[in-house]
């Protein structure tokens, strides 16, 4: 056998993905708000980094998320059960930010590639913290941030991750670990970002 | 900064985000929703797999002739298969859903000159590469016993690559020998991906050998791209047999004997890290890369994500991640011992 082939097989597609219940949006689609509530609770950190490591912009990624959740609730009904409830919440959350570019909506955060620009993470007291979200976000490239970030948050396992943006595993791992090393190396090298923040 | 491990890394970031204040709930279900009536380009679930697609498709050509008829104008120009066949010269075959040739692109200059004359558009495969492996015969790239052919394809369906790689390898195996030749056939299915994608284009590469040369780099990460670039194939065969790489590992050789003849040589020690500082250890040996990667491939026998040597405290292990049936499995040594410290399967 090949070593390299085995990777390629097909992951089964049954996968319970931050265990949401795909049976939650039929409830949702019944107006159950508590159904709502719990798929906002266990969703609402991994969708928070999801799109802030596309946007790099705490009050854009708020505001989608809001637009995210309420796109939910008015086509839950619609939804079809593929076994990947995760992957669903990403897409209309990246449509909905690609349908805002196109919009030009964009303007109302002006700055949002402007990463030192630390008040808009302010709410971060550790300055260990601040530090490593900044450099992830500024140094990684958008899949990496997502990979990583979603590893980081959402305890979701790499192949769900894979599974839920849509890449391979042996593509996300290796992503994975390249961007932890640029991480590493970038912190111990000390970037232009640390000196703001010593 | 201080030197962060990947743990204390991911930890920040989850202290991070954990901190964002996220206050929305609230807002959204005082929303008036107001329900739709089919999805919208926002909505839209993706389909499942390709297959689901061809068959909305199809349903809607159903519907209208014309619609039949682009539908398999469309089938016919979609490139479906990636097909490479070094012997030095390198060639790219693009063959669409019927396995019939739509593209046949010359790696190097050399491989111009093969593929120069063969007219392919339209015509299957197996014809194509009769007529590829003839003109790389009468080049004289074929002449030798231990000359080295690879083959390579890549299709998104594992099946379907297997299958044309074992449908090729015919063809060629039959080719040569209707010649009286007798080189080394060579056959992967190859996965794609990014990196080497770009190595191979800037090395000016087939994909296919680029991921070979990626493979041994894996086994042994000594090994370094830009020396192994220039080489031709049985060189980097060479290589592997002398520094104990296993190739039936990284490729499948038909159990070429020119090949398979097990290397029963000493495991190359490598004691390189450990000549800086640490006294502990200065008389003792860590068991080296290869060794290494033996061990963690009987644990799980798959392909090696990541490698490291890390060092603690002048405590030093190797840490293997191997992918095997869409598993993940994290697995650490002792560096000195070969001892298994940590084997984790992570589903």
């Amino acid at each position: 056998m090949l070593l390299f082939t085995m990777v390629m097989n097909d992951e089964p597609n049954n996968l319970k993905q931050n265990n949401i219940d795909e049976k939650l949006f039929k409830r949702i689609a019944d107006n159950d708000m508590q159904a709502l509530e719990e798929l906002y609770h266990l969703t609402e950190r991994t969708l928070y980094a999801y799109l802030l490591s596309i946007v790099k912009n705490h009050d854009e990624t708020l505001d989608i998320m809001q637009q995210t959740y309420i796109k939910i609730m008015s086509s839950a009904h619609l939804y079809k059960p593929q076994g990947k409830p995760l992957a669903w919440i990403f897409t209309i959350a990246k449509n909905l930010h690609l349908s805002n570019l196109r919009k030009g909506k964009k303007e109302i955060y002006l700055d949002s590639d402007e990463i030192s620009n630390n008040a808009k993470f302010s709410y971060i007291t550790n300055n260990d913290d601040k530090i490593v979200l900044e450099t992830v976000l500024k140094i990684l490239d958008q899949e990496e941030r997502k990979i990583v970030m979603l590893y980081a948050v959402s305890g979701l396992k790499h192949r769900e991750i894979a599974e839920s943006i849509g890449l391979k595993l042996s593509t996300t791992l290796s992503k994975y670990h390249r961007a932890l090393k640029k991480i590493r190396k970038h912190l111990i090298e000390g970037g232009e970002g640390y000196e703001e923040f010593k | 900064m201080k030197n962060l491990n990947d743990r204390e890394i991911l930890n920040h970031i989850k202290n991070s985000v954990d901190q964002a204040p996220i206050d929305i709930l609230d807002n959204i279900k005082n929303q008036t929703v107001v329900k739709m009536i089919k999805h919208d380009d926002i909505t839209r679930q993706e389909s499942k797999s390709s297959k689901t697609t061809l068959k909305s498709i199809m349903s809607f050509a159903a519907a209208a002739a014309v619609f039949l008829f682009m539908f398999n104008i469309f089938q016919f120009r979609l490139p479906d298969s990636e097909i490479y066949i070094d012997v030095n010269p390198g060639v790219q075959i693009t063959t669409n859903r019927r396995d019939d040739v739509i593209k046949l692109l010359p790696i190097n200059d050399e491989a111009a000159e093969i593929v120069k004359d063969i007219e392919f558009k339209g015509k299957e495969i197996e014809i194509v590469t009769g007529e590829i492996v003839d003109s790389l015969i009468d080049n004289n790239y074929i002449s030798e016993d231990d000359d080295v052919m690879l083959l390579s394809v890549y299709n998104k369906d594992l099946e379907k690559s297997k299958r044309q790689v074992r449908e090729i390898n015919d063809t060629i195996h039959k080719k040569l020998d209707d010649n009286h030749k007798n080189p080394i056939l060579l056959s992967q299915s190859i996965d794609k991906s990014n990196t080497v994608d770009e190595f191979a284009k800037k090395y000016g590469v087939s994909v296919g050998k680029m991921t070979f040369i990626r493979n041994m780099i894996i086994l042994n990460p000594e090994l370094k791209t830009e020396e192994l670039v220039d080489l031709s194939l049985s060189r980097l065969i060479e290589i592997s047999n002398d520094i104990g790489i296993d190739i039936e590992k990284i490729i499948d050789s038909g159990n070429d004997e020119r090949i398979t003849n097990p290397i029963v040589e000493p495991l190359p020690v490598d004691d390189d890290y450990d000549d800086d500082n640490d006294d502990d250890n200065e008389s003792r040996h860590l068991i080296g890369n290869i060794k290494a990667m033996e061990i963690a491939l009987g644990l799980a026998n798959g392909k090696i994500v990541d490698f490291e040597l890390d060092e603690d405290d002048g405590y030093y292990k190797y840490e293997i991640e191997i992918v095997a049936d869409g598993y993940e499995y994290e697995i650490e040594l002792d560096a000195y011992t070969g001892e298994v410290l940590e084997f984790e399967k992570d589903d």
